[in-house]
């Protein structure tokens, strides 16, 4: 799907990655189930721009990554939020309550004049 | 643990990047396929499962490839940054501990590099800069040879014809220089100008920016008068003000309309302030006028192509025309070639003279750098056995000299712009005039590339030198020999040895043109010059040639001598000092001819005005006027030549040849170096201007009992009274006069001077880098010599004995050369012998005293050595 969803999707898909880190350190795997479970299952996130994002989020600053081992002894890629990766998250929910209030204005408009 | 240094860790210790993406992503497809099986599913399916709902597992694997690759290479560039930011640092601290050191490569560096810039700036500014004309290039500049050499300028019948027929320009116009009387809202003044044809303004690519340019029909005879302004002339002259474009102005008397100003950005040759249509006149009654030609090349033509053109054109035209015209060929070169080539092989050769400076420079530079890293032999030695690389060696070598190019290029723009404004001034008008020397981003990108060069040099040399050495051989005769001793260290002496005896060569030069140009200074003018105003009278042509000057300036210097503090004023036709005059020669009652002599009309107070002593018979008098028996003064030289055994007063000579009554000597005056103080006195014979008559460009000499400048102002007062329409009198000391005529003197003598100087402080900084090279070699002997208890006196002795030796024989060798080269400046001397011991010796003293301090501070840094430190190496 290559149109304006995708950036939105993308946008978002990085605002809950941030929040999602704020309860603490997770690799990949953990991000995605954990905001499968608070939304029970009602977003599944596309799981192969879930990587790129972290990624790119690390590019930016807003995450650092580290390698760590799972409770079964496996290793993988920890992330954790930065000083001004919590910056940023504050800005995009700010953000995000400004577009949702004014969208939410629209659809729940009555008819007035044209 | 800090992101960078994490980073690095992991760079050193972690895996690749495409390692890492396929473990994470691995990882997550190997939890979510547990995850399914935990719900039941089978493992194939799962893992099959799992693989559809990732989707597109490749261009994910990509895109983190390229966001982590393109991390990693931002992390590198910053770890060398800092990397290089530290090495400034230590760099920076390393040479701030050794301040004379630094100074002393600093100022090397700005010597060498300034001169380079300067001359560039100059080369810059006249050579490779195109004028300021659009498509410059294309702006040609034609004129006709005769016997192959260039007349400037073109016969009016060629350049009609070329005109008409040639194809090769755009447009080719013809110009003249023109001067005229202008009054503003001040003083009426001479204004220098152009004539032009039409076609001018295209050629140079310039139109008006008010008003327009002259058609053709203006250049015909009878039309009325039009002028184009320069807008430096409208601004000064009448304020910028916007009504005088098409007011009428009065031209030294005749009314012309003003059609046009210029762009201010405008400058056209010859400094012109104003343009008039060039009038070729209807018919020339047999004379030939000349003109000089500008044209504008085709786009499509080259430079060759128009001169076979021209050729051919001229060529038929040159059958009709007078014998020594008939091989004329045509000239043809661009305007800047024109304005400028002549300077280009002088320029060049200063140019590979500081090149060569710089070279020297660099050379005495990097051998104070191997002072330095002899000295630092032991601290390179640990570094290494630390683990430091040689890459990492050279990048901290680097960055000292980058510190020490940077310090040195801009002292190397300091020094230039100090110096630049005394050299544009001092230069021959050429150069003077062109626009634009100074300092500007071309000459600090010049400057910047020659810094960086020589700082490659820099640091290569002693890192190369640094490379060679190893740990253990160093640390085994630690205080000892460095860098392969014996043969390099005598390349380094002859070199300096080099360097000295052409120092020496350059300051006996020097010395000469100072001698000479002190010997021309001390000269008795021959006038006395501390209470002389000399002045200038340019009156209108129109309303005072023809004789109609000489009512008009008998009331004026009547006038001026009236002024309190005049003691003595004259008119005379010539510049006292000033150079050219009329001269003659008449036939002898034996027939042969007189020898040349000048003839000067003056008035009656001349001789009381400039002091010259009248040596027998009388001076002029106010009956000395038209009408009265002509007379005639003449000077002492005269007297001697044409009436060596008799006296001359009285004899009769018949200088306006047979239809003029002879002129009667009623006077002799002392000689007066009428021609340039340089000249013999010339002979003279003066005649009274009440009876040779005043023409409207006329000198003024004024002697006074107060300081000359304060009864300028009531000179100018006075004339202007007299006629407010004529521009008041220019007036000048007979110092200055005297200043210009020596100027190009003083030119050379300057320049001279400069390369001689900077030639010999580079001299005297390469006989110190070797002598302190020599002492840091020894230090440990002279630390055994000192625990020994050696005394100072000694020491110092033995260590100078090896630059008194050098200097020795760079002043002998430097000696020989300069009896040989000095014959260069054979011409440019003045009464001064190219021999002359006394210069010769001082300029042996000057150079061995400076040679000598030179040796003397590494030797005293000899004496000082601690036995401790230098023993323990």
């Amino acid at each position: 799907m290559r149109d304006s969803t995708l950036d939105f999707q993308k946008g978002t898909l990085d605002l809950m990655v941030l929040k999602t880190l704020t309860w603490g350190p997770a690799h990949g795997y953990g991000i995605a189930r954990w905001i499968e479970q608070c939304t029970d299952d009602a977003l599944r996130i596309e799981e192969g721009s879930l990587y790129p994002a972290l990624h790119r989020l690390e590019e930016r600053g807003y995450v650092v990554s580290e390698w760590g081992v799972t409770k079964q002894n496996r290793e993988a890629k920890y992330y954790r939020l930065t000083t001004a990766g919590k910056k940023q998250l504050r800005a995009a929910h700010d953000q995000w309550k400004r577009f949702t209030a004014a969208l939410t204005k629209v659809m729940e408009s009555a008819p007035g004049p044209a | 643990m800090s992101r960078s240094l994490r980073h690095r860790y992991r760079r050193f210790f972690g895996r690749r990047i495409a390692d890492e993406i396929d473990a994470e992503l691995r990882f997550h497809v190997d939890m979510r396929v547990e995850e399914l099986i935990e719900r039941g599913m089978g493992p194939e399916e799962a893992k099959r499962a799992v693989i559809a709902r990732l989707g597109d597992v490749e261009s994910a694997r990509r895109e983190c490839t390229v966001i982590d690759q393109r991390q990693q290479r931002r992390e590198a560039r910053h770890d060398m940054f800092d990397s290089f930011l530290h090495d400034l640092r230590l760099a920076g601290r390393s040479l701030a501990r050794q301040k004379g050191w630094t100074a002393v490569v600093v100022a090397t560096l700005g010597l060498g590099i300034g001169a380079n810039s300067s001359l560039f700036s100059i080369v810059n500014a006249v050579l490779l800069r195109p004028l300021p004309y659009p498509d410059s290039h294309r702006i040609i500049s034609v004129s006709e040879a005769y016997d192959g050499r260039d007349g400037f300028v073109v016969a009016a019948p060629v350049l009609a014809a070329w005109r008409t027929e040639a194809t090769s320009f755009d447009a080719l116009a013809a110009y003249s220089s023109s001067s005229t009387i202008m009054q503003g809202r001040g003083d009426p003044e001479i204004v220098r100008g152009q004539q032009v044809t039409a076609g001018y303004f295209a050629v140079m690519g310039q139109m008006p920016v008010r008003g327009r340019p002259f058609n053709a029909d203006e250049e015909k005879p009878g039309a009325p008068r039009v002028i184009i302004l320069s807008d430096q002339l409208w601004r000064r002259m009448y304020g910028a003000d916007s009504t005088v474009l098409g007011a009428t102005i009065n031209l030294d008397g005749n009314p012309t309309t003003v059609v046009g100003i210029m762009p201010p950005s405008f400058t056209s040759t010859g400094r012109a302030q104003y343009w008039i249509p060039l009038r070729t006149p209807a018919s020339t009654g047999g004379a030939t006028f000349y003109y000089s030609a500008l044209g504008r090349l085709r786009h499509d033509r080259t430079i060759e192509s128009a001169r076979t053109e021209l050729a051919t054109i001229q060529q038929r035209v040159n059958a009709a025309r007078a014998t020594e015209a008939r091989t004329a060929t045509p000239v043809v070169m661009t305007l800047h070639e024109r304005r400028y080539g002549d300077t280009r092989p002088a320029l060049l050769l200063l140019l590979s003279a500081v090149g060569v400076l710089l070279l020297i420079a660099c050379a005495n530079v990097s051998n104070l750098i191997l002072v330095r890293a002899a000295r630092r032999e032991g601290e390179f030695a640990v570094r290494i056995a630390l683990g430091a690389s040689r890459g990492r060696l050279m990048r901290y070598l680097l960055a000292e000299s980058v510190i020490l190019t940077t310090l040195g290029a801009v002292l190397a723009l300091l020094l230039a712009r100090l110096t630049l404004g005394s050299a544009v001034r001092l230069s021959p008008q050429v150069i003077a005039r062109a626009e634009g020397i100074g300092i500007d981003s071309t000459v600090i990108v010049f400057t910047a590339a020659v810094a960086i060069a020589t700082g490659l040099v820099f640091a290569l040399i002693p890192a190369l030198a640094v490379g060679r050495t190893s740990v253990n051989s160093v640390l085994a005769h630690s205080g000892g020999r460095s860098t392969s001793g014996g043969r390099q260290h005598n390349a380094r002496r002859a070199l300096v040895v080099a360097q000295l005896a052409t120092a020496l060569t350059l300051v006996t030069g020097a010395g000469l043109l100072a001698k000479s140009f002190a010997t021309v200074m001390s000269i008795d003018p021959g006038v006395d010059v501390n209470r002389v105003l000399l002045g200038t009278v340019q009156l209108s042509y129109t309303r005072y040639g023809s004789g109609k000057a000489t009512p008009f300036f008998e009331q004026f210097v009547e006038r001026v001598r009236a002024i309190p503090g005049v003691e003595a004023a004259a008119l005379s036709d010539a510049l006292p000092l000033g150079g050219a005059r009329m001269s003659t020669v008449f036939t002898l009652a034996d027939g042969t001819k007189s020898p040349r002599f000048d003839v000067s009309a003056v008035g009656e107070e001349y001789f009381q005005a400039l002091a010259i002593p009248r040596v027998s018979g009388r001076l002029f008098l106010e009956s000395d006027a038209a009408g009265a028996p002509p007379v005639a003064v003449i000077n002492q030289a005269l007297a001697g030549a044409l009436f060596p055994n008799d006296a001359a007063v009285g004899k009769q000579l018949p200088i306006g040849g047979e239809n003029e009554p002879p002129v009667t000597v009623v006077g002799v005056v002392r000689d007066a170096r009428q021609r340039g103080i340089e000249s013999d006195p010339p002979l003279v014979l003066y005649r009274p201007v009440r009876q040779d008559g005043a023409g409207a460009y006329m000198h003024l000499v004024v002697r006074t009992s107060v300081n000359p400048q304060t009864v300028q102002r009531a000179i100018r007062e006075t004339m202007l009274a007299l006629d407010p329409t004529q521009p008041p009198p220019q007036f000048m000391t007979p110092q200055q006069v005297i200043a210009e005529s020596v100027a190009p003197r003083r030119f050379n003598f300057v320049l001279l001077g400069i390369l001689a100087t900077v030639a010999a402080l580079l001299a005297a900084i390469g006989l110190y880098g070797v002598m302190s090279y020599a002492v840091a070699e020894r230090t440990r002997e002279f630390g055994i010599r000192a625990a020994l208890g050696a005394d100072r006196a000694r020491v110092l002795q033995h260590v100078m004995k090896e630059g008194v030796w050098l200097t020795v024989i760079a002043l002998a060798m430097g000696g020989a050369g300069s009896y040989a080269a000095v014959q260069l400046l054979r011409n440019m001397l003045f009464q001064v012998s190219v021999h002359d011991p006394w210069i010769f010796a001082a300029g042996g003293l000057v150079l061995g005293t400076v040679a000598l301090i030179a040796c003397l501070v590494p030797a005293l840094r000899a004496t000082r050595v601690d036995p401790v430190t230098a023993l323990r190496g």
